[in-house]
């Protein structure tokens, strides 16, 4: 199939104009003009993107209702051995619609209870089921230090404090010695990868007291630190940029977060500026929410004085660098997937741009 | 006195935006025009958009303080399904900081209203969202009276093995009041010696009177008894939150009620959050509804209101219609419209002022708030 005549922003940086596109085997395989082919969709006027990422979430392992809490593993304080992938519900994640927000990939994280959760999964936002949907397993290993893990664990022999939590962190990271059947083998490979470097360690963390001691319990190590939720990132900005960690935001709208956490956005996009990369996701302490909030974070960050190329990385060039799929989405390039987004505008500058079409390999899996 | 000059005013009447100036004295707007000149504080606004002051019609702020660890945990009295008697202004505290919050989201009206636990959960009140005494905030108190259908009452209920225990039964406990209060009433009127001094049914005259509405929390679960208990009575009505309205809307119009939409964002899941059809907001809208949006703040911050307008118009209304959902028509679900939620000679001075367009423009957020003719936010 040839896309014709259409705005392309690649998401790599550029904006090809009157450019075509040629879709085959769901991959994207050649980008140019006066393409020629058998099924041509003529998008003059029309723009189009990458498909967009969610960044992580537990959505997809809650079930339909709310008693399912398949994210979190409550038995223990630190699981690594667990990788989210076994929790997930494809019925859930095809019911929630995120195609129609543009969002074509989802990475699947354990939820925010455990101080280390387990491993994080790269998933298409729709498909047939879960081994069709899937794009990459283990691609990072997910913690939380929030007050939620004291919730849980208090009565449970700890951690019910921060410090406590965040010595377990220093423990598990510096741990040299494995029981040697399948849960210890499987815990010491998850964890020597993120020791490594390779592995990125994603944390919850809501305060900038919380991400501060994280980094400074965890500074030496030669970890990549990521930061989730991370409300209150732009006050620790300094602090991020000297660790290398990134951040990929929560919501930001529910709960009042804005007035609680005093959240100003100039100081958030200043801190993106300054190289530190972001992310965005859905996620709140106790749920995830809708695919709404990811478009009202774009709108707070356009609101703080982004413009709109660097608001396009965080929803798809950076999460696919952070996660290591940049070889399948994220981006418009031959070679990768084609998850494309085809739009009457740009949504990052205009309210009213209307969603058209998406696109999940090369298929239309919705049209307005 | 305040001079705001060459704003592009979005009036909320029926009148198209229009670049011009207001002059502010004594709180109130009192000349609108262009060339206006007098020996006042003056702003220029040139470039910049103006409406009026941002009114949420529904909210929870203030009943309970997140910050005061000895203060209010619970913004209704659960301790009785049907509690229309108590006045929400008795649980408020101006002390919260979602009133400053408010201001810095260009918001100087609220609803303040009693939660959803109940069936009936009491009156609720107008207010100003800057102040330290909430009595003075209060620009008119007994607005309406809260009821709520659902998954609220049951749940809170069902726990503690009361009634009601199930979707019918909170139907029920809501139609029993009703009426019941309308025989009290009826027999009032006709001056029966015998009738003995209810405070319940007191609370419910100014319903049957057509003074102020019933609010009911509803969604398309609980839509279709809803209308038919409330159009029973002929009485003034609103669904609040009102998800699944696509699935009513001619019985919606025909009922002649308004809609209370939000808040949304949420995840879709079973019970009432099943479906977020803000698209109803403009097509009830098209169709003569005077439809509202709602953060139900705390649930969502201040600055969703924003966010919720963007959604409204993403999902097909006109951006132009959409501000009147945060502003004049919000002010006749509160019955405050002759004070507030249009720029008007005579109304209160509370202004909105955006860098962009609101609604149209991704990166328009509030520049100034005026609050009763004094700058009281600027970015």
């Amino acid at each position: 199939m040839i896309l014709k005549n259409a705005t392309v922003h690649t998401g790599c940086g550029e904006v090809l104009q009157n450019c075509d596109i040629r879709i085959e085997n769901g991959k994207i395989a050649e980008i140019g003009t006066g393409l020629q082919g058998d099924e041509v969709m003529d998008l003059t006027g029309k723009q189009v993107f990458p498909g967009f990422i969610d960044a992580g979430g537990y959505m997809g392992t809650m079930d339909m209702a709310f008693p399912a809490k398949d994210y979190n593993e409550n038995s223990s304080p630190s699981t690594p051995y667990l990788d989210i992938w076994h929790s997930i519900d494809p019925d859930e994640i095809n019911r929630q619609e995120l195609y129609k927000a543009g969002i074509t990939s989802m990475v699947i994280t354990p939820g925010n209870e455990g101080v280390i959760g387990g491993t994080c999964s790269v998933v298409k936002s729709y498909g047939h089921n879960l081994c069709d949907m899937t794009v990459k397993r283990n691609v990072a290993l997910k913690g939380s230090v929030i007050d939620r893990v004291a919730a849980i664990f208090a009565n449970k022999g700890g951690p019910m404090t921060r410090m406590a939590m965040v010595a377990l962190l220093k423990n598990e990271i510096e741990k040299k010695e494995y029981s040697n059947d399948y849960r210890g083998r499987k815990a010491q490979e998850v964890m020597d990868a993120v020791r490594s470097g390779e592995m990125p360690f994603i944390i919850s963390a809501e305060t900038a007291a919380e991400m501060e001691s994280v980094l400074h319990a965890l500074s030496g190590y030669g970890l990549k630190i990521v930061f989730t939720l991370a409300h209150q990132a732009g006050k620790v900005a300094a602090s991020l940029k000297a660790a290398h960690a990134s951040v990929v935001f929560g919501e930001f709208t529910r709960e009042s977060s804005m007035a609680i956490y005093d959240i100003d956005f100039k100081q958030i996009v200043d801190m993106a500026k300054s190289g530190v990369e972001v992310c965005l996701s859905m996620l709140a302490p106790d749920m995830v929410y809708g695919r709404e909030s990811y478009w009202w974070t774009v709108a707070k960050l356009m609101k703080g004085g982004a413009d709109d190329k660097m608001v396009l990385k965080m929803l798809g060039e950076n999460p696919a660098k952070l996660y290591g799929v940049a070889d399948r989405i994220g981006m418009i390039k031959p070679g990768l997937d084609a998850d494309l987004v085809i739009y009457d505008g740009n949504p990052i500058k205009e309210v009213g741009a209307r969603l058209l079409v998406t696109m999940i390999n090369g298929t239309t899996v919705y049209s307005a | 006195m305040l001079l705001l000059k060459n704003a592009t005013i979005y009036p909320q009447t029926d009148a198209a935006p229009f670049v011009g100036d207001i002059l502010c004295d004594g709180g109130k707007i009192v000349k609108i025009g262009t060339g206006l000149t007098a020996e006042a504080e003056t702003l220029d606004l040139t470039g910049l958009h103006l409406l009026p002051g941002l009114i949420d019609c529904h909210t929870h702020i203030s009943l309970q303080d997140p910050c005061d660890p000895r203060g209010m945990k619970q913004i209704t009295e659960m301790t009785h399904p049907v509690t229309p008697q108590f006045s929400s202004l008795y649980n408020a505290n101006p002390t919260v900081l979602y009133f400053p919050f408010a201001v810095k989201n260009g918001v100087t009206t609220v609803g303040i209203i009693p939660g959803s636990g109940n069936v009936i959960g009491g009156s609720g009140f107008a207010s100003k969202t800057w102040g330290d005494d909430i009595f003075a905030m209060s620009i008119r108190d007994n607005i309406c009276m809260k009821a709520a259908l659902g998954e609220n009452p049951k749940g809170r209920y069902q726990s503690a093995g009361k009634e009601p225990d199930s979707r019918m039964g909170a139907t029920f406990l809501l139609a029993e009041f009703l009426h019941d209060a309308y025989d009290y009433f009826k027999r009032k009127e006709a001056g029966d010696k015998e009738l003995k001094l209810n405070a319940k049914f007191e609370a419910a005259i100014p319903l049957f009177k057509g003074e102020i509405p019933l609010r009911i929390h509803c969604t398309h679960n609980d839509m279709a008894s809803a209308i038919q208990i409330a159009t029973e009575f002929g009485i003034k009505f609103t669904l609040e939150h009102a998800w699944g309205s696509m699935c009513y809307l001619d019985e919606i119009v025909d009922s002649g009620c308004g809609i209370v939409y939000g808040p949304i964002g949420g995840r879709r899941s079973f019970y009432e959050s099943r479906r977020t059809d803000i698209e109803a907001a403009g097509v009830l809208d098209q169709r003569g509804v005077v439809v509202a949006l709602t953060t139900d703040s705390p649930i969502l911050g201040f600055d969703g209101l924003l966010n919720e307008v963007e959604e409204a118009v993403r999902e097909g209304a006109d951006p132009l219609r959409a501000m009147r959902m945060v502003t004049i028509n919000p002010a006749k679900i509160l019955g405050v419209e002759d004070r507030v939620g249009s720029v008007e000679v005579g109304k209160d001075a509370n202004f909105a002022i955006f860098n962009a367009i609101p609604g149209v423009d991704m990166c328009a957020h509030v520049v100034y708030t005026v609050c009763e003719g004094v700058i009281a936010y600027q970015d």
